[in-house]
């Protein structure tokens, strides 16, 4: 049974180093949430802190109904997959399955069908007696999730899972993770550093950012619509221009674009801007010289070299192929397309 | 612009390939294996003949061979019970080292690691003090007190000597099975699919750190059983154990000598065949967590 998870006002600092700085979270039953950030921005420890594996400093953490805060880790409705799989070596694949229903008491023939449902859930079903050692990394992270959802947990927990994985298997188990995700219907809470994987895996984004929660959205309104800076530099590529504001309180780049300053800027702004949403034009907006263009698969990415300024254009290749380095070309930027912040 | 060259050079094929060079190989290879070898087998083939011999005088070889002293020794009560006492010690200390050793170690993995590095400089003492220095000041600390003073010559304060001597053989290969198993790592994993500590430490970590144990329990056994300056200067010859009466008995003009070299070779041979049978069920592991062995795959 899927539980909600409340994070209220929790704080942690090691000796000086806040890690989490008053962070609240709500997270609703069967969602899975993404805290993604760089290193040491505290997802790793808020991850711990719900599964009871850090103390806390101050503030409360809740599943469903039930105050966890000061509850042992082993009392905590929660299934944990570690970054390095931590299996125990001395038990085969079932038997590591079969470990959380033995501890808690459950019946042989209970354990043998939930750990069967498991196997077949995880596509391991012929490899039940063989032991860590003799699987794959992808296989033993599978085994892995099997074993933290064995015994039907409120809370799923994955602190980086795919990180010690080749870029092939990640992709894979990445959607896999997500598939087993939703037909169980559990509430997952998901650490990553990676955007992408992030934004692929999970139903809301936390951006976090030196202890706190700088925003929390869907993907694509982090995407889109960033609301910090942090966020529109950190997530997807871009471009990211500092220009001076004019009398007008406009934010302009030639005739690639005008758009308002913000309210709190003065003197320079950030204009930032995706590469898939400048635009090649035949006449007017901002004129440059291509210096590369990087063949990307379904799109090219063009470097323009405009002034001091190198711009970011993604092409797709069907119409990429008249495009090289020397030629002069014309481009422009929707206005809705860029997001604007003060200069800090 | 200069084009990156990014294909391995081309090898002339005019010189020769470059050859590994080669440690140690051919007669000089053969003649300090020989002589190692040599250094090793023959006090303990010497030993083995003197067990056996009737007299052994000027000659490479004894006079005559006999399995008298063998017959005469191990029945004989005295050398028997030291035998026992010795046996008993070393298990007893094997015990009371993991009971004071384990506990410590493992909380240092899982939450202290301040802990380790004090047991890890606390492990230096007995090779920093000669052993005579130990046990008197293990003696002298138990005097200190009325109530500590009446075990200042007790069987219980020389397995504390025992142990004191001997726990950073324990300490090592432990520490060494803890740290390649991962020990943190598949306590946090137990610990969130629910078990406690008891069934973490009983059905996951002893299970992938036994290497270490049975590494640690046989070398302290084997220090503690031929270990003689503590329990001679501890308890003198009133908890006579098998050094005690080996040393006592080639100081006795009417002593056993022959006697001596089959106690030798009766407790090489036992405890030659337990460190075979432990390296054979750790499948040879044992040698890689001896002290000064390459753990860099840690967690």
């Amino acid at each position: 049974m899927p539980s909600s998870v409340h994070i209220e006002s929790v704080t942690k600092a090691y000796g000086d180093a806040l890690a989490l700085d008053d962070v609240s979270l709500e997270v609703p039953p069967g969602e899975m949430l993404a805290l993604l950030g760089p290193s040491g921005c505290g997802k790793t420890t808020l991850l711990r802190a719900i599964a009871g594996l850090n103390d806390l400093d101050a503030g409360r953490i809740r599943i469903g109904d039930t105050d966890v805060t000061n509850l042992p880790t082993r009392q905590r409705p929660i299934g944990m997959v570690f970054q390095h799989y931590a299996l125990f070596p001395n038990l085969t694949v079932s038997g590591n399955i079969s470990f959380p229903l033995e501890i808690r008491r459950q019946s042989k023939a209970e354990i043998g069908r939930r750990v069967g449902s498991l196997l077949d859930l995880i596509g391991l079903s012929a490899l039940g007696d063989r032991y860590p050692n003799q699987l794959s990394g992808g296989q033993q992270q599978r085994v892995a999730v099997a074993r933290a959802l064995a015994p039907e947990p409120e809370v799923l927990l994955l602190d980086e899972p795919l990180a010690a994985l080749d870029a092939a298997i990640r992709n894979e188990l990445r959607d896999e993770i997500r598939r087993i995700q939703h037909r169980v219907g559990t509430t997952a809470v998901f650490v990553t550093h990676d955007q992408s994987e992030a934004m692929a895996i999970a139903d809301r984004v936390a951006v976090m950012k030196q202890g706190r929660i700088l925003e929390c959205a869907a993907p694509a309104e982090i995407y889109d619509r960033p609301q910090s800076q942090f966020a529109a530099m950190f997530v997807g590529s871009r471009n990211v221009l500092e220009l001076p504001i004019t009398d007008d309180r406009m934010v302009r780049w030639g005739e690639a674009f005008s758009v308002p300053a913000p309210e709190e800027a003065n003197g320079k702004a950030l204009a930032v801007f995706r590469p898939e949403d400048v635009r090649l034009v035949e006449r007017g907006g901002m004129i440059g010289a291509i210096d590369v263009v990087v063949f990307l698969g379904p799109v090219s990415r063009v470097y323009v070299s405009v002034g001091d300024h190198m711009v970011h254009i993604d092409v797709p290749s069907r119409e990429a192929s008249g495009l090289g380095p020397g030629r002069q070309v014309s481009f422009a930027v929707p206005a809705d397309a860029i997001r604007v912040f003060a200069t800090a | 612009m200069t084009a990156v060259q990014t294909s391995p050079p081309a090898v002339r094929p005019d010189l020769p390939a470059p050859r590994a060079p080669r440690v140690g190989s051919g007669w000089p290879r053969w003649a300090l294996f020989s002589g190692w070898a040599a250094f090793l087998v023959l006090p303990v083939m010497a030993t083995i003949l003197y067990s056996f011999a009737t007299v052994w005088r000027n000659e490479a070889f004894p006079d005559g061979y006999t399995t008298r002293w063998w017959l005469e020794t191990l029945s004989e009560p005295r050398v028997v019970s030291s035998l026992v006492r010795s046996l008993l010690l070393a298990l007893l200390t094997v015990v009371v080292v993991a009971l004071v050793v384990l506990p410590p170690l493992y909380w240092s993995y899982v939450r202290n690691p301040r802990i380790r590095t004090l047991m890890q400089l606390s492990a230096l003492l007995p090779f920093a003090l000669p052993f005579v220095v130990l046990a008197y000041g293990i003696k002298n600390l138990a005097g200190i007190t009325e109530i500590t003073r009446q075990w200042e010559s007790s069987s219980l304060l020389l397995v504390l000597g025992h142990v004191a001597l001997s726990f950073p053989f324990f300490l090592w290969p432990v520490d060494g099975a803890m740290a390649s198993a991962g020990v943190r790592r598949l306590s946090e994993a137990a610990e969130t699919s629910g078990a406690g500590p008891v069934a973490t430490l009983l059905r996951v970590i002893a299970p992938n750190i036994r290497t270490g144990l049975l590494t640690g329990s046989i070398l302290t056994f084997a220090v503690s059983f031929g270990e003689y300056s503590i329990a001679r200067v501890i308890t003198g010859s009133s908890f006579e154990t098998l050094p005690v009466w080996q040393v006592a008995a080639l100081q006795d003009t009417r002593g056993n000598p022959n006697g001596v070299a089959v106690m030798a070779v009766f407790t090489f041979v036992v405890m030659f065949v337990v460190s075979v049978l432990i390296a054979r069920a750790t499948q040879g592991e044992t040698i890689r967590l001896l002290p000064g062995v390459d753990l860099s795959k840690t967690d």
